[in-house]
C-alpha cells in the first residue's frame, strides 16, 4: 500500500531552505549583538527601552523558524499521524502573542511616563579624551540596529515567498520595517538633545503602536491558520492561486458531475478533501487514484488530498 | 523624497550638534544670571568632610563656568522633594550610584570613582557641563 508522503520540500527548494537557515543564524547573532549594545547604552530613555525590547523580541521569529525547521520534515508516525507541519503554526502563534503583549505593555509604560512628565536624563562619556554626549552613542547604536536589519529583510523576503513560509515572511517584513523603529527612536533622542523632554516618550509611544499593529496582525493570522481558514496568498490576501489551479483541474475531469473541495494550511503545506459526485460509477477507483496523483503532482505544497465520492441523494 | 528628508534631518543635526544637549528648563544658561540652586544635605559628623568637599567642588565648578550659586541646607528628604518640585537644581549629599533617589533624580558621573551629585531630571546641558568639570578634576 502507498504510504502518505513523508518529505515535503521538492529538491530544488532544499538549497533555498539551507540559505534561509544560514540567514536566520546570521540574524540571531546580529540581533543578539544589537540587544546587548542597546542595553549597555540605554540609559533612562524610554524610546531606547522600547526599541531595545522590540529588537530583542524580533529574535523570536528567527529562533522559532530555526527550531520549527528542524521538526517540520520529520515523517508522520503512529503518534503524530498527520506529521509535524503545524510546528510552524505553533511557533508563529507564540511569537505573535509575545509581540502583541509586549506592545501593549510598552504603550502603557510610555503613556505613563508621558503623563508623569518624566524628563529623561542622559549623561556623557569620555572616549579617547573627548567628552561625548551619550545621546550620540545611542544614535550610533540605533543606526547599527536599523541598517543591517533592513538588508536582511530584503534578502529574506524573496526566499520567504519562494518557500511560502509564513514565519519567514513575517520575520522579513518586520525587519524591512525596522528602520522605522530606529528612526523614531533617533528622533526621540535628538528631541532630548534639544531639551524637548516629551519627544522621547512620544517616540516610544509611536514605536509601541507599531509593535501592537504587527503583533495584532500576526496574532490574527496565526489564529486563523489554526482555525483552518481557507489558505490565502501571503501578500495579496486573495484565495491561494495553487488551490484555484486544483479547482481548475477537477473541473476538467470528464467523469465529474459536481464537486466540492476544501483545503487547509498546515505549516507550509496544504491538506484537504474533495467530495465528488461522479457521472457514473464505472471505473471510479481508477479515476480517484489517478486524480489524486495528478493533484499531488501539480505543486509541492499540495501535500495530501483525500478524494471521496458522494451522491445527490445521500443527504435527502 | 524620503532620502532628501533624511539628508536634511541629519545635516541640520550636524550643524546644531555642537550645542546638543540642551537643558529642558535651560538651567545652565539661566545660571549665568540667576543663581544655580544647590541643596546641601544636613549631615552627621562622619560624612561632613565629604559633603564640605562637595561644596568646595561646586564653588569651583560655578567659578570655572562663570555661574552664580545659592545654597540651601536641609534634610535629605526635604531637599529631594524640592528637587522634584523644580525648586532646586542640584543636591549634594555624599550620594553614590546606588542611591535610593535613582528614579527621582538624574545622576551625574562620579567625581571620585564613587560619589556623585543628584540633579534635576532632564537638565542634560547642566549634566554635561558638570561631567566635563568632573573629568578635569579627575586628571
Amino acid at each position: 500500500m502507498r504510504k502518505y508522503k513523508e518529505f515535503e520540500l521538492p529538491p530544488e527548494l532544499v538549497p533555498t531552505m539551507k540559505k534561509v537557515r544560514k540567514l536566520e543564524v546570521i540574524t540571531i547573532a546580529y540581533l543578539v549583538s544589537v540587544a546587548v549594545l542597546m542595553y549597555l547604552v540605554m540609559g533612562s530613555s524610554q524610546a531606547m527601552k522600547t526599541a531595545w525590547l522590540e529588537d530583542a523580541l524580533s529574535i523570536l521569529p528567527a529562533i522559532a523558524f530555526l527550531v520549527a525547521s528542524r521538526y517540520f520534515e520529520k515523517p508522520a508516525n503512529t503518534k503524530f499521524p498527520y506529521g509535524y507541519h503545524r510546528v510552524f503554526s505553533i511557533a508563529f502563534l507564540t511569537g505573535s502573542v509575545a509581540l502583541f503583549g509586549m506592545g501593549m505593555y510598552l504603550a502603557v509604560d510610555s503613556a505613563i511616563s508621558l503623563i508623569n512628565m518624566e524628563h529623561p536624563t542622559i549623561g556623557s562619556v569620555y572616549i579617547f579624551g573627548n567628552q561625548i554626549w551619550m545621546g550620540w552613542v545611542m544614535i550610533a547604536v540605533l543606526i547599527y540596529s536599523g541598517a543591517p536589519a533592513v538588508w536582511l529583510g530584503y534578502k529574506k523576503m524573496p526566499l520567504a515567498k519562494k518557500l511560502h513560509n509564513k514565519i519567514l515572511f513575517t520575520d522579513a517584513a518586520t525587519q524591512k520595517a525596522d528602520y522605522m523603529t530606529a528612526f523614531a527612536a533617533i528622533v526621540g533622542i535628538v528631541g532630548i538633545g534639544f531639551g524637548i523632554w516629551w519627544a522621547d516618550a512620544a517616540a516610544a509611544l509611536f514605536i509601541s503602536f507599531s509593535i501592537i499593529k504587527d503583533g495584532y496582525k500576526n496574532l490574527k493570522d496565526a489564529v486563523s491558520d489554526l482555525m483552518d481558514r481557507y489558505p490565502m496568498d501571503l501578500k495579496s490576501k486573495n484565495p491561494n492561486e495553487i488551490l484555484a489551479q486544483v479547482n481548475e483541474i477537477v473541473n476538467n475531469w470528464d467523469w465529474v458531475q459536481d464537486f466540492h473541495m476544501r483545503f487547509r494550511e498546515e505549516g507550509q503545506v496544504f491538506i484537504g478533501e474533495i467530495l465528488i459526485i461522479p457521472i457514473e460509477e464505472n471505473g471510479i477507483i481508477e479515476h480517484i487514484v489517478k486524480g489524486r496523483q495528478e493533484i499531488l503532482a501539480s505543486h509541492w505544497k499540495l501535500h495530501e488530498v483525500t478524494i471521496t465520492v458522494g451522491t445527490y441523494w445521500e443527504n435527502e | 523624497m524620503k532620502r532628501h528628508l533624511l539628508l536634511i534631518f541629519f545635516t541640520s543635526l550636524l550643524l546644531t550638534s555642537c550645542n546638543i544637549p540642551y537643558d529642558s528648563e535651560e538651567t545652565f544658561k539661566k545660571s549665568h544670571d540667576f543663581p544655580l540652586r544647590v541643596g546641601i544635605v544636613n549631615s552627621s559628623d562622619t560624612v561632613t568632610s565629604q559633603i564640605n568637599y562637595e561644596q568646595q567642588l561646586m564653588d569651583q565648578f560655578v567659578q570655572e563656568k562663570n555661574l552664580k550659586v545659592q545654597y540651601k541646607k536641609g534634610a535629605e528628604t526635604q531637599l529631594m522633594h524640592l528637587l522634584e518640585k523644580d525648586s532646586l537644581d542640584v543636591v549634594l549629599g555624599n550620594f553614590t550610584k546606588k542611591t535610593i533617589w535613582k528614579k527621582k533624580a538624574g545622576l551625574t558621573a562620579p567625581y571620585d570613582k564613587k560619589h556623585l551629585w543628584l540633579i534635576k531630571k532632564g537638565e542634560n546641558r547642566l549634566l554635561f557641563e558638570i561631567e566635563n568639570y568632573f573629568h578635569t578634576i579627575k586628571k
